[in-house]
This record gives structure tokens, C-alpha cells and sequence, in this order.
């Protein structure tokens, strides 16, 4: 069962990267913290909240597994590949997040890794496996944009992405579209890779206050983001550098 | 008026004593078919997380183990019978690992975090040992939770050690029943039982109360391919 929505996204994704030239790799030319990145300070405060109702780990409000070795194997893979793609070796866990699904990065070494951590929460796992039709795909999505930002904050892009922003709207769908752009090399690598479920899960996650610092982007905006993403990838296969600027380039623009 | 002062006097002690029977606490139950040494880990508003023992129990007691209202949250128990089989915590719980002393302990895991924000026990010359959770939904008075038949079930490996006989019920941790058994927790200890191995050829992941280095990767069982990801993400294989 295909919705209209998922129609309408695997179309974008399908007529994106037929019908637009390739402007990626000639010379790509090409701002603190908000949205889903969260600064050591907050991650602690943030952690320690969500654990308080009802904690089920004493010694850190994170958790080294998901409770299923075979999923966190899965997930460890996708992981070790958007580290090859990104260049970059961030932590992750699992954590409860009690008041919500949420997912988000943090410059805090909760593993005592350079590039900070990936923190996931577990109802935002729940959220991902009831994916009617990739799951896994899901949960990609959701890690491939958290990468996103671990990318921005180790290139010192967050920092101009967000200057004279009133929002982290930009910040967001920079990482949507370097999401896409992850889920672009995958489809290369494997053609039935389920794509669309990035710009769905993208699209699911948009939201419409506009003025709100939070702002990530409306459900458009982020899966046209995502789609952007997927095209520099899949067709114009840009370098990850070049897929940064264009990503840039593009966020800029909006 | 004298009578009727011895009254209410009487009437005050039947009053004191019925209502010390029916406290509120947090209670242990074994019914598990043989005694058992229980210790219990719970947050302290006061001092964060800490871990207390050894209660012990003859099958068929109860124990207190916590007094006041049992607050909603997750609460942890441990017990170890006489034959140094424990009280396997299943692998789908997530942390859970208290710090655990041979003799009679009251610890607050605060004192034993690593840089890493992980439960380094041993670093400080203690066990650790992976309690199992128990969920209190909503706050009560009173709390019940009993050991199963068969409960502990997850034996100890080279296991020499023979009990006292089970002590029933001791008021605290850390009196007199303790110091009797202290050299039974001691080999207990020394010899946790990790998880059972899981069905899968994954090895399990590391308790991340006890890993000193959450970095390390994990026995590499699965396939030579898929090693990167693994020394990269360890806590996930």
C-alpha cells in the first residue's frame, strides 16, 4: 500500500535526477547552535530530564543498545558508512526520550570521540520500525541527517549556516539534504535502495512554525531538501565536499 | 481517669505497632525454592543511584529492603542463592550494573563514574554486578516484588562455595548475617555470570556500566567483512 504522499515524493525523486542538468561537480562555490544539535551543556540537561520520569539506566541516561543486537549490528553498519561518506567518527546511543521520538547530535564526547555524538531516542526508533515498507530505511534517514550535522559542526558550517538566521531552518535542511545525498550513493551502490523513505521521513518530520527558533522547515521544504540531496548524489555524483556546497548553495537560496 | 489514660495509652501503642506491620516499603518476596542473598539498587534523591547488601532470605521470606513510598521508576534487584546461581537480568534490559562489595555495602555509584560517564567498579578495588530492573508504573505504598520459582537460574561457573544455612530475613544490610556469608558473596562475586550467549553469533554488548572503554571493540564473531563498522560503533555489536 503506496500512499499519495510516498507517490508524490518517489516521483520527485524519480523526475529530480532525470530532468535537472548536472551542475554539481564544475566548481562548487560556495553560520551558534540550535535545532537538533544540542551544545554539551543542554545535551546533559536535556538527557537528565528525559530520564527522570522513569529512568531504566542509572549510570548514563544513554544506552549502548537498542535492546536488539541484530538491529544495532544493522544500524552500526549504516553508521560505518556514513562515516566513510562524512569523514567523520561521532558516538552513539540510544536514549529515552521520555517526553517525545526525537533523535539529535551533540558536540559532547559521550564516547570520548573527537566528533561529538549521535544520540537516538528510543521511541524515535519505535517511531522508524513502523515504517510500513523500510524500516531500516527510516532509520537511516534519521541517522544520515544527524550526520549531517556532525559534518556542519567539524567543517565549522553550523556557524554559517546560521548567522543572521532567526531560525535553524537552514542548519536543518542542510543536513536533510546531505541525508539525501547519502541516500543518492546508496541507490547507486544498490538500486533498489528505498530512497524515498528519506524525503518521507523528512517530509513527516516538517513543521509550520515558522517563526519558532526551531524551525526545521515546512514538510516541503524538507523533503525538497532531501531530494536536492539525492540528486547531487545519485545523479550528479558530487564528492561529499561538493555535495557540502551545493547543499549550502542551496539552503541559501530559500 | 487513670483507666482511662492507660487507655488511650494502649490504644496508641496497638496504633504504633499496627501501623509499623504495615509501612510503607519496597519489599522483596523469594520464592524462588532455595535461600538467597538479595541486594537492591534504587535512586536516591539525595544521592543518586546506590546499591546496598546483603539481605538474606530462606525460601518462602520476605524483606524490606526500602522504606517509604515506592516512587514510580525502575528499581533493581539482585540475589544469588547457595549455589551461586543468580538473578539473571534478561538481555533486552539496558543498564542495570551497580557496584558490589563482598561484605556488607551501601554505594553510591557517583563515586565510581569514569571520565567516560560509565561505572568504573573495579577501577576502585569493588565488583560490579548487572542487577535486574524492576518497573514501578505508578508511586504506591507498597511494593511486592518476589523471586520466582526458579529464578535464579544463570549459574556461576567453578562454584565451590557452600552457604550458610539462610539466615531469614535480616532488619539491614550490613549486620550480624552478613559477616557469616561474606566468604560465599566474595567467590560469588569474583565469579559473575555474564549473559547467557545469545542464540546469533553476536557477541553481547558490553555492559555499559562496567566498560572502562566503551571505544574497544567487541570479540569480533561476526563476519571478518563487517569488522570496520564494529570497531568504529562497538557498542553496537
Amino acid at each position: 500500500m503506496v500512499s499519495r504522499r510516498e507517490v508524490v515524493l518517489g516521483g520527485l525523486l524519480t523526475i529530480g535526477w532525470l530532468a535537472t542538468p548536472c551542475g554539481c561537480c564544475a566548481a562548487a562555490s560556495a553560520r551558534e547552535t540550535r535545532g537538533c544539535i544540542l551544545s554539551d551543556e543542554d545535551a546533559d540537561k536535556f538527557l537528565a530530564a528525559e530520564s527522570k520520569p522513569a529512568p531504566t539506566d542509572h549510570v548514563n541516561p544513554t544506552f549502548v543498545s537498542s535492546g536488539d543486537r541484530d538491529l544495532d549490528y544493522a544500524v552500526a553498519q549504516t553508521l560505518s558508512r556514513l562515516t566513510d561518506v562524512w569523514n567523520v567518527l561521532p558516538g552513539f546511543a540510544w536514549f529515552d526520550d521520555y517526553s517525545g521520538p526525537n533523535a539529535f547530535f551533540t558536540p559532547r564526547k559521550f564516547f570520548d570521540r573527537a566528533d561529538g555524538s549521535v544520540i537516538f531516542g528510543r521511541r524515535q526508533l519505535a517511531r522508524c520500525l513502523k515504517d510500513k515498507d523500510a524500516p531500516d530505511a527510516a532509520i537511516a534517514a534519521t541517522c544520515a541527517h544527524e550526520f549531517g550535522h556532525v559534518t556542519q559542526y567539524k567543517r565549522g558550517l553550523h556557524r554559517q549556516l546560521l548567522e543572521g538566521q532567526p531560525t535553524s531552518k537552514r542548519l536543518e535542511l542542510h543536513a536533510d539534504f546531505l541525508a539525501g545525498y547519502f541516500a543518492g550513493l546508496r541507490k547507486r551502490e544498490r538500486p533498489d535502495f528505498p530512497a524515498t523513505v528519506f524525503a518521507n521521513t523528512r517530509y513527516n518530520r516538517g513543521d509550520f512554525n515558522s517563526t519558532a527558533k526551531s524551525h526545521h522547515g515546512t514538510p516541503d521544504e524538507r523533503a525538497g531538501a532531501c531530494v536536492k540531496g539525492f540528486e547531487a548524489g545519485f545523479r550528479d555524483r558530487c564528492s561529499p565536499g561538493e555535495a557540502l556546497q551545493v547543499g549550502l548553495r542551496y539552503v541559501q537560496t530559500l | 481517669m487513670r483507666s482511662f489514660a492507660f487507655i488511650v495509652c494502649l490504644s496508641a501503642a496497638i496504633w504504633a505497632a499496627s501501623s509499623d506491620s504495615s509501612r510503607a516499603e519496597f519489599r522483596v518476596c523469594n520464592s524462588s525454592g532455595s535461600d538467597v542473598r538479595i541486594a537492591f539498587g534504587n535512586h536516591d534523591s539525595r544521592y543518586g543511584w546506590t546499591s546496598r547488601g546483603w539481605w538474606t532470605l530462606a525460601d518462602g521470606a520476605c524483606q524490606g529492603v526500602l522504606y517509604g513510598d515506592v516512587k514510580r521508576g525502575n528499581y533493581y534487584v539482585y540475589a544469588i542463592d547457595r549455589s551461586n546461581r543468580t538473578l539473571a537480568a534478561p538481555d533486552s534490559q539496558s543498564g542495570g550494573s551497580f557496584c558490589v562489595k563482598d561484605t556488607a555495602f551501601d554505594l553510591r555509584s557517583n563515586g565510581f563514574m569514569t571520565p567516560q560517564n560509565t561505572l568504573g567498579c573495579e577501577a576502585q578495588g569493588v565488583k560490579s554486578a548487572r542487577f535486574r530492573a524492576v518497573e514501578v508504573a505508578s508511586t504506591v505504598a507498597d511494593y511486592t516484588y518476589t523471586l520466582p520459582a526458579g529464578a535464579t537460574n544463570t549459574p556461576s561457573p567453578n562454584v565451590v562455595s557452600t552457604p550458610s544455612p539462610g539466615v531469614a530475613a535480616t532488619s539491614s544490610p550490613g549486620v550480624a548475617a552478613v559477616g557469616a556469608i561474606a566468604p560465599i558473596i566474595k567467590d560469588a562475586v569474583q565469579n559473575l555470570p555474564r549473559p547467557a550467549p545469545p542464540a546469533v553469533a553476536a557477541p553481547a554488548p558490553p555492559p555499559v556500566a562496567v566498560a572502562q572503554t566503551p571505544a574497544q571493540p567487541a570479540p569480533a564473531q561476526r563476519p571478518q567483512a563487517s569488522g570496520t563498522a564494529c570497531q568504529r560503533y562497538p557498542n553496537l555489536c
